[in-house]
């Protein structure tokens, strides 16, 4: 079993432990069950020593305000992990003026190899992985930033690859040490190569795919498909990535139906998208609770109210008085309300 | 996990890396495909940040075009041309609401030659006093897909520049008659990187700048 699932699942026995302690209190306050001192004797120590063993072995947090640091952490680390990367951005731009190719060259190389033995090294001595990821950004970054300017100095004609190869590279260390922001920002490349390679076979510049948005949704479609195959910690992930390359390319394509493939008229091509963005985050939100993935399910519901706003925008701005459209809007928000209440109590 | 998984990171690192300079290497074997001198009117400095000490030189090319309406499009990028590069002009007239994509194509420039006299001529005519002396004298007069032909028919390597670059065209509807307009947006790569070594040459506000291009018509700095 890969660490990080391990973690969670301890994670997830120590949260059942806290409320298990905290709900037998509550039973005892109101008189519904007493242990006796025999016990209460057996009980408790079990408790302390299997939390305290839980903690020892995978790090995790045994109360309440050890997880809300916890989550200060991941926040810091995320940021300082962005910080990380455009100093080692900014300071090669700073300095590379003055440094021969040769030494820009090898520069350039070494330093994601450095990064990847400081992951090594730094995540054999933590296991919360906080700066192993932190470190990990920034390995990302340096290789990120070592094809673009091997790009610039040797004046490359860009191409999708390095997309490509970016893409595979915040895949691979995602899945060495169980960092899900890495796997995010793979598939993001690998979200930008599919499209571009796909556009570019058509004989047209790779980097037109942005006006053929419907080229980003196979790779969503893709990006989703594999959610279902990928190892369980990092299929949220995936979900959430692909989902979000096909629900964005649907709100271009709402808007502007002449960037479509499709050789028929604009206007047809625009309502259609507008009919199918609708169908496609309700199926988020049906699959989010299906699936019992809360971030799926948001994200569904937050599409599909952008999506109602929209058009709603459409129908009514331009000839409503202000205080109607917004009262509408009101109630059509309490009327989803009382619908997501229903949804709720019915799958409950 | 951790291990095979950080060697397969550095095995991307390196293979990476490989494929980028095999092919830098490629480009430059042998002698360059073509080799022209320009001045900062055609590769000015390009834009850098305020702590980005490298140096660069963007390409600025005159579209050969009025500067006044009625603007004309390349007339020399006309729908046979256009068909020639890959567009399908029958279906960009049919649905002109379709915009086609842009194309990369090779980009035929002539550098200080009868196409940037006539405009400088026809600039004169309309505004009278008229200074071309900052300007770009690099004008487009062709495109294709292929190199070789356009290396052909325009072999003197001192007047004519053959570079890789990226073909729009739109439907314009305001004629009489739908007709298919193309320009050159862009050339491929827009800046070129000048090395360390020949940096120092670039302060000056004027500077003759020697580009050498290679197999892959991807440019260098080689002098100054």
């Amino acid at each position: 079993m890969p660490k990080a699932l391990a973690r969670r699942d301890a994670q997830q026995r120590a949260d059942r432990l806290r409320i298990f302690r905290g709900e037998l209190r509550e039973l005892e306050r109101q008189q519904v069950l007493v242990l006796s001192d025999d016990q209460r004797a057996r009980l408790e120590p079990f408790l302390d020593e299997t939390l305290k063993d839980l903690a020892a072995q995978y790090d995790i947090d045994t109360t309440e305000s050890q997880k809300q640091l916890s989550l200060g952490m991941r926040v810091i680390s995320a940021l300082g992990g962005l910080a990380m990367c455009a100093a080692v951005f900014l300071f090669f731009y700073r300095f590379w003026g003055s440094i021969p190719t040769a030494g820009q060259v090898s520069i350039l190389i070494v330093t994601p190899l450095i990064g990847l033995a400081a992951m090594h090294f730094v995540s054999k001595r933590e296991r919360t992985l906080y700066f192993t990821g932190l470190i990990g950004l920034v390995t990302f970054a340096a290789f990120v930033l070592n094809l673009i300017v091997f790009g610039q100095i040797f004046n490359i004609i860009s191409s999708p690859n390095a997309f490509l190869a970016w893409g595979a590279f915040g895949i691979v260390l995602a899945y060495a040490f169980g960092l899900r922001l890495l796997l995010a920002a793979g598939l993001v490349c690998w979200l930008v190569f599919i499209p571009a390679t796909i556009v570019s076979w058509t004989g047209v510049t790779w980097d037109s795919f942005f006006e053929r948005p419907e080229s980003i949704i196979v790779g969503g479609i893709a990006t989703v498909a594999a959610s279902f195959l990928v190892r369980e910690d990092f299929s949220g992930t995936f979900c959430l990535v692909g989902l979000l390359a096909v629900l964005f390319p649907l709100l271009e394509l709402w808007h502007y139906g002449s960037s479509s493939f499709l050789p028929l008229d604009p206007i047809a091509i625009e309502r259609s998208y507008q009919v199918i963005a609708f169908i496609a985050a309700a199926l988020v939100i049906w699959f989010g609770i299906r699936t019992d993935q809360r971030p799926v399910m948001n994200l569904g519901a937050a599409a599909f109210t952008i999506f109602l706003m929209m058009k709603f925008v459409d129908w009514w701005w331009d000839w409503m008085p202000k205080y109607i459209f917004f009262f509408i809007v009101g109630a059509i928000a309490i009327g989803l309300l009382m619908a997501f209440r229903k949804l709720r109590e019915a799958t409950a | 996990m951790k291990k095979p998984g950080l060697l397969l990171a550095a095995a991307v690192v390196i293979v990476s890396n490989a494929l980028v300079l095999i092919g830098v290497a490629r480009n430059r074997a042998g002698a360059p495909v073509e080799t022209i001198q320009l001045t900062q009117r055609e590769l000015p400095k390009g834009f850098s940040e305020k702590e980005d000490t490298g140096v660069s030189l963007r390409f600025n090319w005159n579209m050969g075009l009025p500067t006044t309406y009625p603007y004309s499009s390349f007339s020399w990028l006309d729908q046979a041309k256009l068909e020639s590069i890959g567009f399908n002009t029958t279906a960009a007239l049919r649905d002109p609401k379709h915009q086609p994509l842009p194309r990369p194509a090779f980009v035929a420039f002539e550098y200080n030659g009868p196409a940037w006299e006539q405009w400088v001529q026809a600039r004169k005519q309309e505004s009278g006093q008229f200074d071309p002396t900052a300007l770009s004298r690099l004008v487009p007069i062709d495109a294709g897909k292929s190199a070789e032909q356009l290396l052909q028919k325009y072999s003197d390597r001192q007047r004519y520049l053959i570079v890789r670059g990226v073909i729009r065209a739109f439907v314009n509807t305001g004629k009489a008659s739908k007709q298919l307009d193309g320009s050159v947006s862009e050339i491929l790569p827009q800046n070129v990187h000048v090395p360390p070594s020949l940096a120092t040459a670039f302060s000056a506000s004027t500077y003759t700048v020697t580009l050498a291009y290679g197999h892959r018509f991807e440019p260098g700095v080689i002098g100054h």
